[in-house]
């Protein structure tokens, strides 16, 4: 039984120049001790959908759908009830971690506050969980940096603490939304590492938001592309890097810069992403997909369909046999060989 | 290999520790750049790289006398530049231009990108303003943007657009070097492709020579004719793109080649990873002997007392370290 699943969720925000659609019909699922990645390009609704999962959008956002988490609904939950479940049930980490840290409390304060808001213990314990929380996210000498404030932190550090306050109160679901993406190449290595190492340790299920297949690669169980508010393709991460199915998949595995060579140029996505109030007709990647047909840009759009005997499924009209062909040259170098 | 077009000879750029709340005086200097050799050549495109904080952007910043120079010297086409001023500085100036880091706040949100684009010209006093116009709007074509768009404020672009507007402006003025802080590293992976094919096209149709930073050694290796890895404010590595990227030497260049993730979930699974642990020291102390013993996976206990130099061979492949790895 997964974890969490969402099922056909729809969120909109009302604007002056009208409503945005910036998550349309996504449904997925996690199990406990899974990590699943969901990838695709700035403003596609990666943030929109983890925040209507988390129940922290604006008011100006309407949910439709379904998202359910083990026993609860939690689409229509009154708000009382959905502030209980976050921090003890579903945590989340953000790219800045400033937004949940606070400048002018210690990290210590900070990290105990965060702890006695959901479990009845004494300042004493607080202090306790909270220092085998700063070691669990490998943050030396754990006791002594109780005291600093974050900004006398380093960016890695912070997002550790930051990490280390999301799993406080050993959540059953962690949302991580572009974690690594204000990072330096090593520092993104340690936190890709620490939570590699969270998924062995805690049975939680893990929600990771990134632009970056390489990223998916390093820590993922399964992988959702998600493009102008839709999935495209969805699938167990070796089944997408053996086989990548949908033509931006292949665009975004295309544009990684590791897999190029000098002399080669590198291959680009031509154009940018549609604006989601108005979105064209049909697939919304048409207008930047080489391999568009008519039938492409005319609704109703590609449904979400299984790839005979891989458990992926896919959104797009291209023929099966074109697809393998074509991903073909996209597949990882071990599997392609 | 062509003619040399910038060089640098023992750069060194300090920032000022002051102490005291009212009289703030100096007590010290911590050396961000710290003795750095480079040459540019004509046409050619050297990258530099290295974690937050080990001294890239005052670097970049240095070379186009953004910054004071504490001791060493540049030289641009055979002329020492170090202490230029007024004339031959703002000469200096519109030949070697900068790209930055942040495409985001290097821009004024209150002015009109066309306006921001054509500042260069105005401070140059380029062309008549009717003129300077054209010159942008066919710069915005170059880096492709709608020229459509010059009335348009900042916050009206995405991230990737907002650095072809950089770009713009880095090119107005017809330079023959561009210095690039992290061009791409604010940006998505796709965006980041168009950029980097931009700036590759931008390069041959120009005839441009560049300096690309970047904290990432994947997002240069495209680019990148010559590559110099940087730790905490000196040269720790460098050599031709072949020769640092297939046959690194020091440790530090091997550790950031393998922290880049592997767009393969079973070769990421089963290969060897060195995870660095901790982050760059400050430089107002930095570790005795060689600056990367306290991280570095394979020190020797030698390595905390003696302070390895770059050593270059004559194939131009250098490294500072005195236990390096085999080749
Ligand atoms: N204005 C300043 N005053 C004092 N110290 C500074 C100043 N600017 C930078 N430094 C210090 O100089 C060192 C090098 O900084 P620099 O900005 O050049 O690093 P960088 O390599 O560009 O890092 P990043 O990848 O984060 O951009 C750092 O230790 C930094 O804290
Ligand atoms: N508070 C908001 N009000 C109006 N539109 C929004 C708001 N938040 C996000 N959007 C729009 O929703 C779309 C998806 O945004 P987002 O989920 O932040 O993308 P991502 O996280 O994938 O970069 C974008 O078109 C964005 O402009
Ligand atoms: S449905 Fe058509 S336009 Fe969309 S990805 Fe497939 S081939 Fe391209
Ligand atoms: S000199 Fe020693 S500490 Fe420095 S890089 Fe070489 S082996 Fe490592
Ligand atoms: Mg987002
Ligand atoms: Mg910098």
């Amino acid at each position: 039984m997964a974890l969490l699943t969402v099922k056909n969720l729809r969120t909109t925000f009302r604007t002056d120049d009208g409503p945005v659609c910036a998550v349309d019909g996504v449904s997925l699922s996690v199990d406990a001790g899974q990590v699943l990645g969901i990838v695709g390009e700035s403003g596609c609704g990666k943030s929109a959908m983890s925040l209507s999962i988390m129940g922290l959008l604006p008011t100006s956002a309407t949910v439709e759908g379904s998202i359910q988490l083990g026993e609860h609904q939690l689409v229509g939950m009154p708000n009382s009830e959905l502030r209980t479940l976050r921090g003890s049930e579903v945590a989340m980490i953000f790219q800045d971690p400033m937004t949940s840290l606070n400048p002018v409390m210690t990290i210590g304060w900070q990290l105990e506050e965060a702890v006695r808001l959901h479990q009845k213990v004494s300042r004493r314990e607080a202090r306790a969980l909270a220092v085998a929380g700063l070691a669990a996210v490998a943050i030396p000498s754990p006791e002594e940096r109780l005291k600093t404030y974050p900004h006398e932190l380093s960016g890695g550090m912070r997002q550790r603490v930051m990490i280390a306050m999301a799993l406080l109160n050993r959540p059953r679901l962690l949302i991580a939304d572009e974690p690594t993406t204000a990072l330096d190449v090593t520092t993104q290595a340690q936190i890709l590492e620490l939570m590699r190492d969270l998924r062995s340790e805690v049975d939680a299920a893990i929600v990771l938001i990134t632009h970056d297949l390489g990223v998916v690669a390093e820590v993922c169980d399964e992988v959702a592309v998600m493009y102008a508010g839709r999935i495209v393709e969805r699938a167990s991460v070796d089944e997408l890097f053996a086989r990548p199915q949908h033509p931006y998949t292949w665009g975004l595995l295309a544009s990684l810069p590791g897999r190029n060579r000098a002399g080669e140029r590198l291959h680009q996505i031509v154009g940018s992403p549609p604006s989601l109030m108005n979105p064209p007709a049909g697939c919304r990647f048409a207008p930047r997909c080489a391999m568009a047909m008519d039938v492409c840009r005319a609704d109703p759009a590609p449904a979400l369909t299984e790839v005979a005997a891989s458990g992926a499924v896919v959104a797009c009209h291209l023929d099966a046999a074109t697809r393998a062909r074509e991903g073909a040259r996209f597949a990882s170098s071990e599997d392609s060989a | 290999m062509s003619e040399p077009i910038l060089t640098a000879t023992g750069l060194t750029i300090g920032f000022p520790v002051k102490r005291g709340i009212i009289f703030q005086r100096e007590v010290a200097r911590v050396q961000a750049v710290d003795g750095v050799d480079l040459t540019l050549h004509q046409g050619e495109t050297l990258a530099i790289v290295g974690e937050s904080g080990c001294g890239k952007t005052t670097l970049a910043r240095g070379l186009v006398r953004l910054r004071d120079i504490d001791a060493g010297s540049i030289t641009f086409m055979g002329e020492d530049i170090t202490r230029q001023r007024g004339r031959p500085l703002s000469d200096f100036r519109r030949q070697v231009t900068m790209i930055f880091q942040d495409p985001i706040a290097s821009l004024d949100p209150r002015m009109r990108i066309g306006q921001s684009m054509q500042e260069p010209l105005d401070i140059h006093s380029i062309g008549m303003p009717a003129e300077r116009k054209r010159k942008v709007q066919e710069a915005m074509e170059r880096v492709g943007l709608n020229p459509e768009h010059y009335n348009r404020f900042p916050h009206e672009f995405s991230g990737g657009q907002r650095q072809r507007i950089g770009i713009a402006r880095a090119i107005i003025l017809e330079p023959r070097v561009i210095v690039c802080d992290e061009p791409v590293s604010a940006l998505d992976v796709s965006v980041q492709a168009q950029i980097v094919n931009l700036l590759e096209d931008l390069q041959r149709d120009l005839g441009l020579s560049y300096i690309v930073i970047a904290h990432d050694l994947d997002v240069v290796r495209r680019l990148a004719d010559r590559v110099q890895v940087m730790y905490l404010g000196r040269v720790v590595e460098q050599g031709e793109g072949e020769q640092v990227y297939n046959h690194p030497r020091h440790p530090y260049s091997k550790a950031l080649l393998s922290a880049r993730p592997i767009a393969d979930p079973k070769l990421a699974r089963s290969r060897e990873r060195i995870v660095l642990q901790g982050d760059v020291p400050s430089p107002i102390k930095p570790p005795s002997g060689c600056r990367f013993h306290p991280r570095c996976p394979v020190a020797q206990a030698s390595c905390s007392a003696h302070d390895p130099r770059l050593e270059v061979a004559a194939d131009g492949h250098g490294w500072a370290c005195a236990y390096p790895l085999a080749p």
